[in-house]
């Protein structure tokens, strides 16, 4: 009886590190830069039934999607998944996010039984191409259609066989040919990877031990994780976020999450959001519940595996089409920045009322873009996701400031330096740095926002840009004010100007010399900037986070511009007055500058 | 008796003791000495541990030192100085527009290097930690230089004078890096700004990013030259009082730094290179390691080390060290090679508990050496993986720990007891669960470090060292399918006696991107390059007093597949000539695929270098090891001690097993399990099935 607890827990483990080995192996052998270098990809070993029992390190984005993509492969193949099949599946509506997300999962088989499902799932370098723009993200798009090629779930190889024709029909859609062999045949062999290690510990501990140790991980996470809810407050708490536009005409979307938390158990209920909208801001299932996973998972202790058994106790309403859970064929290019963005930060506002001291920071709104052209000096095509202009301001938490320079998509990722970015496109970096009084005020600071400016080089390149985060910045927690808002503002020849607000995306080409600006905002505060302690303000002020003047503005504290102390008597006279005012959080909340 | 001149003297400061080791000129180990380490200034436990190791050897200090004619030190005044945020006050100067790059970090500012369980907390990992440069102390000046070293906008001089003396004389700053953009490609502008620095503060410690790290990427150029003026001044003041302090007590060879590039160098490199100092502790048992490899013929060797609080292992392959080229250390990632060594928190003060669910976890906390494992008996109540070894019968409770710490089981027997009630396991119950679960974990560790870098742990022979390791490792190695285990004699201090034997190493870097086939153009850019860098090397060397022809010179290219960013090290001569392109090509290729599998590779994308490594190795006189003298004998019987029960998991209960006087077994003495054999300093566990024989050098090779 206690060994049998040991040699569960021995397998549970080496489960977890084959699931990163497909990770190491993903990274080391993909070919497109958003894979091998940003890591956006995820993977992960599932039962029989299509439960994740051990996943690896990677985009935590793409987590809960590659088990609903899984299982609707068996759902749609029953009867019909053999030993030697590989399928590929990037269809939203059969478990997936967005048509640039695809799953290939491949079957093990012991003695004729269907044993455990290995999977990668990766953002390929040209969504899975056919759309009308390259990389998939196409805010003009009111069809899934427009965005790119749908596959529904089918066999890459039967029987052990590749199918040579099918392969080739995923490649010759694509854009980007090199980078999308290179990546599926990447994702191959990362399952392959999984299958030998699987093979492994099933020669060595047997079938039995392996299926025992997989019930057991999965019943270790759910008695974890549903002792750690025990503890939570009862009650039903609401969070309410929302997302600038869908990129087609409807502003001011609402994604509601009404969270009741019962003794061991969790509700977690979307039916208040808005109906799906006409744009490609309507989110896939599976990407509904990576994010609000994502989300509850910033307050669970990090002990608990983030495995299937974390689903159980929770239940999840996310009613039919609504923007969480759309009818078929509803365009999804944007789903895994917004609303995926607005699910995790309606959970997280839902949570902070609950579990204020514990809640993670709200997800960041993003500014995102796809640049694409010929480079004059290789004479090749690029399409270049410019990570350079993507650092966000994390929220502020209880205990700690929001960093700078954070990511909007978390997990595993490293973002290119400038100089690299030089390298692989003909662009120039001409400024990244930290804004002043970008931080969102609290007694914790968000992090501060980033702005960026890139120029195009010799050639003319064709720029999509999207910003939301605009008009609803990542909001702050329990008491703290937001940050500043994103923007984005372009560069013409003869100075001419164009600026780009919340919710809107804009398509242009630009010449040699021409470029953009990006603004990330900065985070949320957490708590009421008047309890913040006036000699950590100071440190804001000497580091150029603040200036004198917000200092005085958003924390009540008075600096000496000569000597750059504090002077406590006027500091505590400002508190002292706002606090009689009696403004209500939040309302202080400087106007969006531009 | 060693005459004099003959002695050469390593000392290792490690987390708990400071640990020196004596050779005589014939290479055997004349003293090995512990001391308490001294954190507040390491150079006096230094001399502790000298005071000690010439009390073993029954000479006074003077006399140990002035027949010393290589003193070799590894430090952690650097490590140190970088964890608890002590170095020198330091400012930035950087390309204006890029004065955030060090926070804004690639995203990775603040995990890299963190688990992957840690990284999917990471909203509540960020703690403002201070940085090693706070945002005040740095300062943009107008210059830019585009990737092929254009300058787009020249030097604002005048700016630069302005920010030195902002940063010196107004926020005090005691040191200064320098680090513009391709400054590695056209490096005129950090040169003519150290100039500016030099003129207004001639003796201010400066780092510019083109001389420590000429490599792509701001983000860890800047890193590099920000840590190295960071450290520089601390590492600076720290040799030079050591310096004192030896000289003074009769040392009058000079002193060798041990590096984290898995060599030796002088204390002036050091200075300037701080950085070769960080983590250098457990490199000096990688050399070991390397060393080993070479004198038993074992190419590829596992080399772990486990001690009170932390695992470690390194990789021997065919014959070499494995380096890592952008090691982390702190979350700061930067340029420097640096022996590959991952580690753990298992160790013999690794706590043993239990989780919420009633499963046994073993570490990552440690009780240290204060208050230590419960059976130490200076206060500590939560048992350690060495309470669970005392339990199982592995260690023997009548001993004296370094003389002064004896063994209490009782203590060790109730407080494993205690964790094993609250989940209604026996002590022993729980001790098993303990001691299956910390192998278990750093045999996982070593499948992860050898499979990461595409070979099979079958394939390689384990060297084992460490005061905890003689324990665990025969247990974990049989596993691991691993050919042999070998144990080596003194394996306690094993760092410090690879520090001893280590070569003097100096290595330069720098980016070079061109893809495969070259243009003449190209391919002469690179050999002038190649040939400067070695010109570079030599000239350090020269300057040490090294001659031309003690120094052996090797030249690596760095490719990789375009559209890729992993990049593997191509041995190359002197030039690059056109024939070889075409040869490396295919070399990249066919040792990609014996890394990455059958098929990887990519060749229609094109294959590119990204940067040239030349590397010096100067092997000062080490002693060789001492020559075997006895005839080996197989009969062991002399040594044996006596019998004690202990627990051997594969019979699945405890049996009465042999114990070994380790002081008494000679040249050729065969073990067989299960049995135990008890050394100075460690103890090793021979498993029922396994094999153990002694060579005349002391080392115990198990066959598993």
């Amino acid at each position: 009886m206690v060994m049998d607890t040991i040699t569960r827990e021995i397998i549970r483990n080496a489960l977890d590190t084959a699931a990163l080995e497909m990770t190491v192996s993903m990274e080391r052998t993909s070919r497109s830069p958003i894979a091998n270098e940003c890591r956006d990809f995820s993977t992960a070993i599932l039962d029989g039934q299509s439960r994740a029992i051990a996943q690896g390190l990677g985009s935590p984005v793409l987590m809960a999607a590659i088990k609903h993509s899984v299982k609707a492969i068996l759902d749609e193949f029953p009867g019909d998944v053999n030993p030697g099949d590989l399928f590929i599946n990037n269809d939203p509506y059969s478990g997936g996010s967005h048509l640039g997300d695809t799953t290939i999962a491949a079957p093990v088989f012991h003695d004729g039984e269907l044993v455990f499902i290995v999977s990668v799932r990766s953002h390929l370098p040209d969504g899975t191409g056919g759309g009308a723009r390259p990389g998939g993200m196409y805010p003009a798009a009111i069809e899934i259609f427009e965005e790119g090629v749908r596959y529904p779930p089918f066999k890459l190889y039967h029987g052990g066989q590749l199918k040579q024709d099918r392969f080739d029909w995923v490649v010759r859609n694509t854009r980007f040919k090199a980078w999308t062999v290179g990546d599926i045949s990447a994702m191959i062999a990362s399952c392959h990877v999984a299958e030998t290690r699987i093979r492994g510990l099933i020669e060595k501990y047997g079938i039995d031990a392996l299926k025992e140790a997989s019930k057991y991980a999965l019943d270790y996470a759910e008695k974890l994780f549903a002792a750690e809810v025990e503890s939570w407050p009862d009650g039903t708490y609401t969070g309410v976020a929302y997302m600038d536009s869908d990129g087609f005409y409807e502003w001011d979307l609402k994604i509601q999450a009404d969270i009741t938390i019962a003794g061991g158990t969790l509700i977690i209920d979307f039916s208040g959001t808005d109906a799906q909208t006409t744009g490609f801001a309507n989110s896939g299932l599976g990407n509904s519940l990576s994010y609000a996973f994502l989300a509850l998972s910033s307050v669970l202790d990090e002990a608990i595996p983030k495995n299937d058994g974390i689903f159980r106790p929770v239940q999840m309403i996310l009613p039919e089409g609504t923007l969480v859970n759309p009818s078929d064929a509803s365009p999804t290019g944007f789903c895994t920045l917004h609303p995926g963005a607005e699910i995790a930060q309606a959970v997280t506002l839902a949570l902070s009322q609950a579990l204020p001291e514990k809640v993670g920071h709200p997800w960041d709104t993003r500014v995102t873009g796809v640049i694409s052209g010929t480079d004059p000096r290789s004479g090749d095509r690029y399409v270049a996701l410019p990570f350079v202009t993507m650092h966000a301001g994390p929220g502020g938490t209880q205990g700690m400031d929001g960093w700078g320079g954070g990511s909007g998509m978390r997990g595993g990722m490293a973002y290119t330096t400038a100089e690299m970015h030089e390298v692989q496109y003909p662009h120039r970096v001409e400024q990244r740095e930290f804004m002043t009084d970008s931080c969102g005020p609290g007694k914790w600071r968000g992090g501060p926002g980033t702005r960026t400016i890139i120029k195009i080089l010799e050639h003319t390149a064709l720029v999509n840009y999207m910003v939301w985060g605009g008009k609803y910045p990542a909001p702050p927690l329990c008491g703290g004010v937001q940050g500043i808002p994103n923007e984005a503002e372009f560069f013409y020849s003869g100075d001419r100007t164009e600026h780009l607000g919340g919710g809107e995306s804009i398509e242009r080409w630009l010449n040699d010399k021409e470029g953009f600006q990006t603004t990330r905002g900065g985070g949320g505060g957490w708590g009421d900037p008047l309890d913040r302690d006036p000699a950590m303000v100071r440190e804001d002020v000497l580091d150029e986070y603040l200036s004198i003047e917000g200092a005085r503005r958003d924390y009540g504290v008075v600096v000496d511009p000569k000597t750059i102390q504090v002077d406590e008597q006027a500091t505590a006279d400002l508190r002292k007055a706002v606090r009689e005012v009696a403004v209500p959080a939040g309302a202080a909340t400087e106007e969006p500058s531009s | 008796m060693a005459e004099d001149g003959s002695y050469r003297v390593g000392v290792d400061i490690g987390g708990t003791f400071v640990d020196c080791v004596v050779l005589d000129a014939d290479g055997h180990i004349a003293s090995v000495a512990k001391s308490p380490n001294t954190p507040e200034d390491q150079s006096l436990g230094v001399m502790g541990a000298l005071e000690a190791a010439a009390d073993n050897l029954g000479v006074a200090l003077r006399t140990l030192l002035s027949s010393t004619t290589g003193f070799i030190h590894g430090c952690t005044v650097g490590t140190n100085a970088l964890l608890e945020r002590k170095g020198a006050k330091t400012g930035l100067i950087t390309t204006s527009g890029f004065e955030d790059t060090i926070f804004i970090g690639r995203v990775m500012q603040k995990r890299a290097g963190l688990m992957a369980e840690e990284v999917a907390h990471q909203s509540r990992l960020f703690k403002a930690e201070p940085p090693v440069v706070p945002h005040a102390l740095i300062r943009g000046v107008a210059e830019r230089v585009d990737a092929i070293g254009e300058v787009l906008c020249p030097l604002d001089e005048a700016g630069v004078a302005t920010a030195v003396a902002e940063l010196v004389d107004q926020e005090g700053a005691e040191s200064l890096a320098i680090s513009y953009l391709w400054s590695f490609i056209r490096p005129e502008h950090e040169q003519r700004t150290r100039q500016i620095i030099a003129q207004a503060y001639p003796n201010l410690y400066v780092a510019s990013s083109h001389e420590v790290a000429p490599v792509l990427g701001e983000y860890e150029r800047t890193v590099s030259a920000v840590l190295t003026a960071y450290l520089g001044p601390a590492v600076a003041r720290y040799a030079q009082r050591l310096e004192e302090r030896l000289s003074e007590s009769g040392l009058s060879s000079g002193l060798l730094m041990m590096t984290c590039r898995g060599g030796l160098t002088s204390v002036d490199d050091a200075c300037q290179n701080p950085l070769l100092t960080l983590d250098s502790g457990p490199v000096g048992g990688a050399i070991g390691g390397s060393l080993f490899s070479a004198n038993y013929g074992e190419d590829n060797l596992i080399c772990v080390d486990m001690g009170g609080t932390s695992f470690d292992v390194s990789l021997v392959l065919k014959g070499e060290l494995v380096l890592e080229t952008i090691p982390v250390v702190d979350k700061y990632t930067f340029y420097c090679p640096k022996v590959a060594i991952k580690s753990i928190g298992a160790g013999g003060g690794s706590i043993v508990s239990v989780d919420a669910t009633g499963v046994p976890k073993v570490g990552p906390e440690s009780a240290g050496a204060r208050p230590g494992p419960a059976a130490y008996g200076l206060g500590g109540a939560e048992p350690t993986v060495t309470d669970v070894d005392l339990v199982l019968g592995y260690l023997n409770p009548d001993q004296v720990l370094g003389g002064k710490i004896s063994l209490d089981k009782s203590k060790a027997d109730k407080a494993v007891g205690r964790v094993g009630q609250e989940v209604g396991m026996t002590t022993e119950e729980m001790a098993i669960g303990a001691f299956t679960i910390v192998n278990a974990r750093m045999a996982d560790m070593i499948s992860k470090l050898t499979i990461e870098s595409g070979h099979d742990p079958r394939e390689f022979s384990l060297l084992a060292y460490g005061g905890a390791s003689g324990v665990h490792i025969p247990f974990l190695a049989q596993d691991l399918h691993v050919k042999s285990l070998y144990v080596p004699d003194a394996s306690s201090v094993f760092s410090a006696l690879g520090m001893v034997r280590g070569d003097v190493i100096h290595t330069l870097e720098h980016s070079f991107i061109a893809i495969a086939p070259f243009t003449p153009k190209e391919r002469s850019a690179l050999n002038g390059l190649i040939a400067d860098l070695e010109k570079r090397v030599m000239q350090q060397f020269i300057e040490e007093g090294w001659a031309q022809d003690q120094v052996r010179i090797s030249r690596s290219l760095f490719m990789k597949y375009r559209l890729q960013v992993h990049e593997l090290p191509l041995a190359i001569g002197e030039q690059v000539s056109e024939e070889d392109v075409a040869a490396l090509q295919a070399r990249f290729e066919a040792q990609y695929e014996d890394i990455y599998g059958q098929g990887t590779g990519f060749s229609q994308v094109g294959v590119e270098v990204v940067k040239i490594r030349v590397d010096g190795n100067a092997s000062p006189a080490a002693p060789p090891m001492g020559q075997a003298t006895e005839q080996p004998v197989a009969d062991a019987t002399a040594a044996l001690k006596g019998v004690r029960d202990a627990y051997f998991p594969s019979l699945g209960r405890f049996v009465p097993a042999e114990v070994y006087d380790g002081g008494k077994l000679r040249n050729g003495n065969v073990l067989k399990g299960p049995c135990i054999i008890e050394r100075t300093g460690d103890t090793i566990v021979i498993p029922n099935g396994a094999q153990g024989e002694v060579d005349a050098y002391g080392t115990i090779r198990l066959d598993l």
